[in-house]
């Protein structure tokens, strides 16, 4: 056996994969052989140290990222229309609640901003949590409105004020819009939630 | 004569953690306990056939079970492959994306395992030219000569929790420096603990070129890697 030969069979030796037959012959061939003695001592110093390197972490949600971006291939569709829900499935799993989610998310923003500008039939604005969407809401645009410096209007009906106030050295429609009677009492209702 | 041992390595045997159950867990121990006999014999008894069947079907919860299975050997693997976690979690997830998508080709020669290994050595390969492509364009070749490993980089072996990412970090760049074929081939086996007979099903390469593959590998990333060796 020749120092090349040997080669392919010290990988195998130094992971004790090596059958019985080319073990004898490699033996042979170690006795008479100082640099494939020490190469081997190298291969076994290798693995241990690769063998040992520690593992990377999976990402917390992997699998869930995984599943939410699977193409829709139509196997999907085929098989509950052939054998139903398969053996165990939850009644979530049935419904196939993650494509519902994805496809669902627009409308549930829709709703999410309608509710934040408090529009919608409610009277009852004051006393949902559209209310304390339009607290968030209206901070921001008085924030906006005020180039990012922030007011102290006072506790009392503090927002009408603030209107009235820029107002009078703006002639922006956007505040004309919001002076305009409001029949909900949406934004003084958010006013006393807030408070 | 000297000996040369035909047993198994006293080296400790990575433990994974399953979040999918103990039962999945005992079943690919078993196939894993396999030894070189068994894959002398060629026997194939794939644990996954069953989720397989059912996510083939369009059983996305089996498909699930196989994600969460496999999961942490792809993830580790596509981080030893590319050495970059962002993009060791993009090359796992574009596997398992393609796994689903190929599932009706997968006849099951091979293991499911070996498959999704072969997977992701593709996506790992094609991030990697992708990645090498923009380094040309960038002419970043100086950068990289100056990022080369030195063997200064490497810490000194020291086996407590705190060096453990370094230790990891070391090793990865060294396998950076590997020829992409020979690193395939060390990954698989030391990290990845598959046999050679996987190995060979996974790169399409005959068993004895995967040998020499591996040992070529270990002898460079010996030279690389000596501050960490303690032999």
């Amino acid at each position: 056996m020749t120092c090349q030969q040997a080669e392919p069979l010290l990988a195998r030796a130094a992971d004790g994969t090596l059958d019985a037959d080319r073990s004898a012959a490699l033996a042979l061939h170690l006795d008479a052989c100082a640099d494939c003695r020490d190469a081997l001592d190298a291969q076994r110093a290798m693995r241990h140290l690769l063998v040992a390197r520690p593992e990377t972490p999976v990402p917390l949600g992997f699998a869930t990222r995984v599943m939410a971006n699977l193409p829709d291939t139509g196997r999907a569709t085929w098989a509950r229309a052939v054998s139903g829900p398969a053996a165990g499935a939850g009644w979530l799993e049935t419904l196939n609640w993650r494509a519902w989610t994805l496809r669902l998310a627009p409308v549930a923003g829709a709703l999410f901003v309608g509710a934040a500008l408090g529009l919608g039939p409610s009277t009852e604005a004051a006393e949902t949590g559209a209310a304390v969407y339009s607290d968030v809401v209206t901070a921001w645009m008085i924030e906006e409105a005020t180039d990012g410096e922030v007011r102290d209007l006072g506790p009392a009906d503090s927002l009408t004020r603030f209107w009235e106030d820029t107002a009078e050295t703006t002639e922006d429609p956007l505040i004309d819009i919001l002076l305009a009677p409001d029949p909900q009492g949406t934004f003084s209702g958010a006013d006393e939630a807030g408070r | 004569m000297l000996a040369v041992t035909t047993e198994g390595p006293a080296l400790p045997v990575k433990q994974r953690v399953n979040p999918g159950g103990a039962a999945v867990g005992a079943d690919i121990a078993a196939v894993e306990r396999a030894g070189p006999a068994d894959e002398a014999r060629g026997a194939v008894l794939d644990p996954d056939r069953t989720a397989v069947d059912d996510a083939r079907a369009g059983d996305t919860g089996a498909f699930e079970t196989l994600v969460v299975r496999y999961q942490a050997r792809i993830v580790n693997y596509a981080s030893a492959m590319v050495q970059d976690a962002g993009a060791a979690e993009d090359v796992a997830q574009e596997t398992f994306v393609r796994a689903w998508r190929g599932l009706e080709r997968f006849r099951g020669e091979s293991s499911f395992k070996t498959w999704v290994y072969r997977i992701a050595t593709n996506v790992a390969r094609t991030h990697l030219d992708r990645r090498a492509r923009h380094a040309r364009i960038a002419d970043r070749s100086l950068d990289d000569e100056n990022e080369a490993l030195q063997a200064g980089d490497v810490p000194s072996a020291a086996p407590d929790a705190e060096t453990s990412l370094v230790t990891r970090e070391a090793i990865d760049r060294a396998l950076a420096e590997l020829p992409e074929e020979l690193r395939v081939a060390l990954v698989l086996r030391d990290v990845e603990g598959l046999d050679y007979k996987e190995i060979a099903g996974v790169t399409g390469t005959p068993m004895g070129t995967v040998e020499s593959r591996i040992f070529r590998a270990r002898r460079h990333m010996r030279t690389l890697l000596r501050p960490l060796v303690t032999t």
